[in-house]
Formats: C-alpha cells, structure tokens, sequence
C-alpha cells in the first residue's frame, strides 16, 4: 500500500497518480536535485567564452558553483509533481519571493551563456529589465538576474 | 492456377505464418461465422472463404502456389494493423499485497501512401431552428459547401435539415452536380425550434439507400439546442445506425445542448470519438473539413480489443486516451472502439490490479485488436500480443516509468477530476468541489493547459458564490479535459 503525501488517500502498490489529488505518487526514479554548497568563491575575470563553471551568489547568503556543461534550470523543488530544477530555491524564501517550480534556464551556446524567462508567473529580470518569456538574452560576467524578487549576481569562469 | 481472394488477410494472419497461427485464426473465426450461429451477414458465403482459405494454406502445394499468385496480384503489402503495448513496469517485485501495472496499448495503422479508397456515403443532418440564425447557420452551411468540393465523384453527399420537422435538401447521387448542391445548402432559413430525432431519422434513411460494406458510411449531426420527448427514440436509432455500421458523429454549438444525449448517439453508433464542442463558430468549418478528411482515411473499421486475462489479474480500468479520453467498458472481455483512421492512432490505457505471484516469468494477458477493412470483400485483420512479465524477488535497480505512460496517466487523473467534480456538484458537496477545482486547475498549469486552468478558477469561483456552474464552463472543461488526450495535428 501507498499513501498519497498530500491528501492521505490509500492505493495499491506502484499506482501511478492520486485521483483526488491528481499528485504524482511514483518514487523519482533516483532524480535528485543538487544540494546548495554555500562556499566562499574567488570570482574571475570577465572575458570571452568557453565558460567552465557558472558562479551564481545571493547577497549575504552565500554562493554556490554548477557546470556549465549542461543547461542549469532554476526554480523550486516539487517532487510530488515530478519537477527538479537543477538549482532548487526553495530554502531561500522561494515561495515568498514569487519564484516559479520551473522559472529559469541558463545554458551555453557556442561560447555565449544565455538566459532564458521559463514563463514564469512572476517573470525573470536581467539587471532590472524584464525578459520575455522562452527568448535567451545574453549573460555576461557580473549580471544581475532576477527572479520573482530574488537577485542572483552571475559570475562565469 | 487462380485464386479469388488473399487467405491471409481473411484470416487475419500475416504471410510468413506457421500452422499452429493458421489453425488457430481459422478455428477463432469458424466460430463467428458459422451459418448455424452466426447472426452476421452473409455468414455462409464467409464460411465457405474460411474452409476454403484453411484447406489452401494448410496444404504445402497449394499454399506456395497460392504465394505465387498473391506475389503477382501486388497483395504483399503491409498488415494494416499495428498494436504495441508498452507496460509501466517491465520488472515487478515479489509482494504479499496487491499492486498495480499499467498497459499502454497502441492500436496504428502502417502509413500505406495514398491507395484508392472505398467511396464516402456521407449524410449532414444539420439544426436550422430559430438559435441558429446569423452566425452559426452561415458557418454550417460554409462548412457543407467546402464539403461538396472536397468529395470525389464517387461519393456520395445528402444534406438533410430539421426544426420541429425535418427535410431533405439534398439527395445522394453519383456524379453529383457540384453548382446545383452548393445552390441547394445556400437556401437553407433559420426558422422552428429543435427535435434531433426527426432529423436523425431521415438523415439514416439517406445513408441507407446506399449504404453497404464497399462504401464508408457516415453521419454528421449537427445541434446548438436541447430537444425535448424524444431522446429515447434518438438513442435507439443510434443504436440500430451501429448494428448497421453507419457510425454517427455529433457537434454542439454553444453551450445550451445536450452533452451527454449527443455523447451517447455517438457511442452507441460506434462512432470513432465522442460528441465534438464548438466553442467558436469559426472552428465549424476545420472540424467539418477534419472529419470528412479522416473519414477519408478509414483504414480499418468495427475495431475492437480484446482482453483475456489469467489468474491473479484484475481489470481495473480501461480508458482510451487518444484520440480522446474516454471510459470503456468490457462486454465478454472485449471493447469496440470504433473505425481506425491512418494518422490517428488509437490508445488504450489498461490498469491491471495484480495479486501476489511467485518469483519468475507470468503471462498476465493476451490483448488481440481485430477489424474489417473497408471495401466490398470486407477482408478480417487480426492481430494479438500477449504480455509478459517478471517477478523477482528483490529489485536491484528501478527502471524508469515510460514517459509516455506518465504523461497520458497525468491527463487522464485530471479528467477523472473533472469527472468527480461534476458528480460533487451535482451530490451537493459543493465544499469539496470547489477544492478538487482548485486543485484541478494547479495540474493543469503544471502541465501548461493555462486556458483550461484558467475556466477551472472561474468555475471554482462561481461555485463559492452561486453553488452552480455555468454551462459554457463546464462545457469548456468537460470537452477540454477530455480533448488533453489528442496530439496536436501536424498541418501539411
């Protein structure tokens, strides 16, 4: 038997989704979402691209280094939908600051790193302008980009 | 030596078949069409191609001259049936309590090019009662006449209209005059009130005139009103249209008819899908175009699935999830599911309840689609495909479930919402409807349905003030959950 985590209903074993609920109840297939190191970080100098590593910092919280090699997609852990952002947001007050499940993408093309909005409700800005939704803007070193009303300082090495 | 027809497909079977797979077809088909038992048409004369097939194919001689010839005439082509079924687990662990598996089932047809179809035996019972006037009747009749100029000669077009009473506008014939039809739909004046029955009546008796297993017989009705005493009588003219083999597919316009009425003259006719929802009388003339279009395309028609299932395997549920979601239910373990039409695939997703086997491989069930091919020899295609799966004691590693499977059993869940939401209101637990809404409507964002999640909100909305939907929006959600199933159409 397995219990739906959000209204308690009961089903058989490997049942796929709650009726009431419409929740996903299947475990996430060993999808896992990256623990956010806070880790002091020497920034690097702005230049051209290949970029190696992508440095996003929130101001007085600390910051954190991904891969560039694949796309980094920011929002809010939901495993009950079945929704994994690489960069999960939630414990940096995610929900009150309006940040979608699936709100950003940044990833790199050809030497450029681009951001792009995920249309999300309440929309991802590029040092204070507001991007259109599923179109990649160009990132440079020291942006600022916004999400909902949280600020991310990008740093690209 | 000459041949009259291809055994194999009347046997349903494929070319490279072996004895046991001939036997077999020939004994399953002896059985439908036995003139002492069988209540279809021309039993006898299809009885004597089965024992005549069986004694061909059964001797080595004859069956290579046979092959010969079938390899002159141009048969070998493709079998015009395709079923793939995908499970959601192909592994299961050993437990002591029940659990689920999930079947996707896929019923397709090859993509045979363009091939000479069998003529189209189309009637349009169209509403012209007093709601119709301006915009929607201007649209149908739009609509009917881009119909006139899609048919081929050797079609067949009759125009039929009701109010409190119905006409004929126009007659079925061969080598139709196009100007003179086209003039005929132009006359049509909105006027009268709505009684579906009496156009449904002598829509059938046109489609009738003509109708037989060499041509695809079709009936489109089209309604934007509620008619009153004589909804029995629609539904037992639905049903005779679906022993005859004249499928029905009706379209409301705005939101004052009859779902569930116009649901059920399109099941009970064994119609392909279910009632259509005209939101906009702009979309009238797409959908008329779709339909005649994928009618066209008919590649196998009175299709049907069969499920045998063994011990320890229950049938929890059935739903078809495209070309629309739909609940199916099993009579003597089989299910109709209508005509197949080439780039529209059916699916079916089964819920198997499975109570604790031991470690090793099981058979579960044995699923087998079977049809007619349209045309006057009406050749039987069959096709079956048993599914098997492993029980092991410990599972070393979960394997992904099919995206395809999560994805299809996600919209299904929404629309089983929707379903319980309708029956909440009508129950009275307003309470809770308006909560399962809410909740409906997250889903449907989550799966990026923003409009239908936006009708969701609305309704929810109206439920807390007035304790009642409005028929528009619960029109919109029940037709548009129902629609999450279709894949888009990809326009050439």
């Amino acid at each position: 038997m397995i219990k739906c985590p959000f209204c308690q209903s009961v089903y058989p074993e490997n049942t796929l989704f709650c009726v009431e609920c419409g929740s996903y109840l299947a475990p996430s297939d060993g999808q896992s979402t990256d623990p956010l190191q806070r880790s002091n970080v020497e920034y690097g100098q702005a230049g051209g691209g290949p970029f190696k590593i992508l440095v996003l910092s929130i101001e007085g919280r600390g910051s954190i280094e991904l891969p560039l090699s694949k796309e980094v997609v920011l929002g809010r852990l939901d495993p009950t939908r079945a929704i994994f952002p690489d960069v999960d947001l939630s414990d940096e007050e995610g929900v009150d600051k309006g940040i979608s499940r699936r709100h950003a993408r940044i990833s790199q093309r050809g030497g450029q790193v681009f951001v792009e909005d995920l249309n999300s409700l309440n929309g991802t800005f590029l040092n204070a302008t507001r991007l259109i939704p599923e179109m990649p803007y160009p990132l440079k070193d020291g942006d600022q980009v916004q999400l909902g009303k949280l600020t991310v300082t990008v740093h690209l090495k | 030596m000459e041949f009259k027809h291809d055994y194999y497909a009347l046997l349903g079977i494929p070319a490279d078949a072996d004895e046991r797979t001939i036997k077999r077809a020939y004994r399953r088909l002896a059985r439908l069409y036995h003139p002492d038992i069988s209540t279809e048409p021309q039993a006898a004369e299809r009885f004597q191609q089965l024992q005549e097939a069986y004694q061909i194919l059964m001797n080595p001689i004859q069956r290579q001259a046979f092959d010969h010839w079938r390899r002159r005439q141009g048969l070998e082509r493709a079998h015009p049936l395709i079923l793939r079924v995908t499970p959601s687990h192909e592994e299961l662990p050993c437990l002591d309590e029940p659990q689920a598996l999930y079947l996707l089932v896929e019923i397709a047809a090859p993509n045979q090019g363009k091939g000479s179809r069998p003529p189209i035996n189309l009637c349009l019972v169209l509403d012209r009662s007093t709601s119709m006037k301006g915009a929607r009747l201007y649209q149908v009749k739009e609509a009917a006449r881009s119909i006139v100029d899609q048919l081929a000669p050797d079609d067949l077009l009759s125009v039929v209209t009701f109010s409190d009473r119905a006409e004929l506008v126009l007659s079925g014939s061969h080598n139709m005059d196009k100007t003179a039809a086209k003039i005929a739909v132009g006359s049509i004046r909105s006027e009268g009130g709505t009684e579906i029955y009496q156009g449904l009546k002598l829509g059938l008796e046109q489609v009738e005139r003509w109708h037989g297993p060499g041509v695809l017989s079709h009936l489109i009705l089209i309604t934007d009103g509620q008619t009153y005493g004589d909804e029995e009588q629609c539904l037992e003219a639905a049903r005779r249209a679906g022993e005859r083999g004249i499928p029905i597919t009706t379209m409301g316009i705005g939101s004052d008819w009859n779902g569930k009425l116009l649901d059920e003259i399109a099941n009970l006719s064994k119609a392909p899908g279910s009632s259509i929802y005209l939101d906009s009388t702009a979309k009238i003339q797409e959908v008329f175009r779709d339909r005649v279009q994928a009618l066209g395309n008919t590649v196998v028609r009175d299709l049907a699935l069969s499920i045998h299932w063994g011990q320890g395997v229950t049938v929890k549920e059935l739903f078809r999830v495209s070309p629309e979601i739909t609940e199916l239910f099993l009579f003597d373990d089989r299910v109709t599911l209508g005509s197949l039409e080439m780039g529209s695939p059916q699916v079916v997703i089964l819920e198997l309840l499975l109570s604790p086997h031991t470690p090793g491989s099981h058979q579960l069930v044995r699923l087998a689609a079977q049809g007619t091919m349209p045309g006057a020899d009406g050749q039987a295609v069959y096709v079956e495909r048993n599914v098997e799966t492993r029980f092991v004691t410990s599972l070393e590693q979960r394997k992904p479930i099919p995206s395809d499977i999560v994805s299809a059993m996600g919209k299904l869940t929404i629309f089983k919402m929707q379903q319980r939401v309708t029956h909440e209101v009508e129950a009275g637990r307003i309470e809770s409807a308006i909560h399962r809404l809410k909740t409906m409507a997250t889903r449907l964002l989550d799966i990026g349905e923003t409009e239908l999640a936006q009708v969701a909100l609305l309704e929810a909305g109206r439920l807390e003030q007035t304790g009642s939907f409005s028929s528009e929006g619960q029109k919109k959600l029940h037709y548009g959950t129902r629609g999450l199933g279709i894949v888009p159409k990809k326009r050439p």
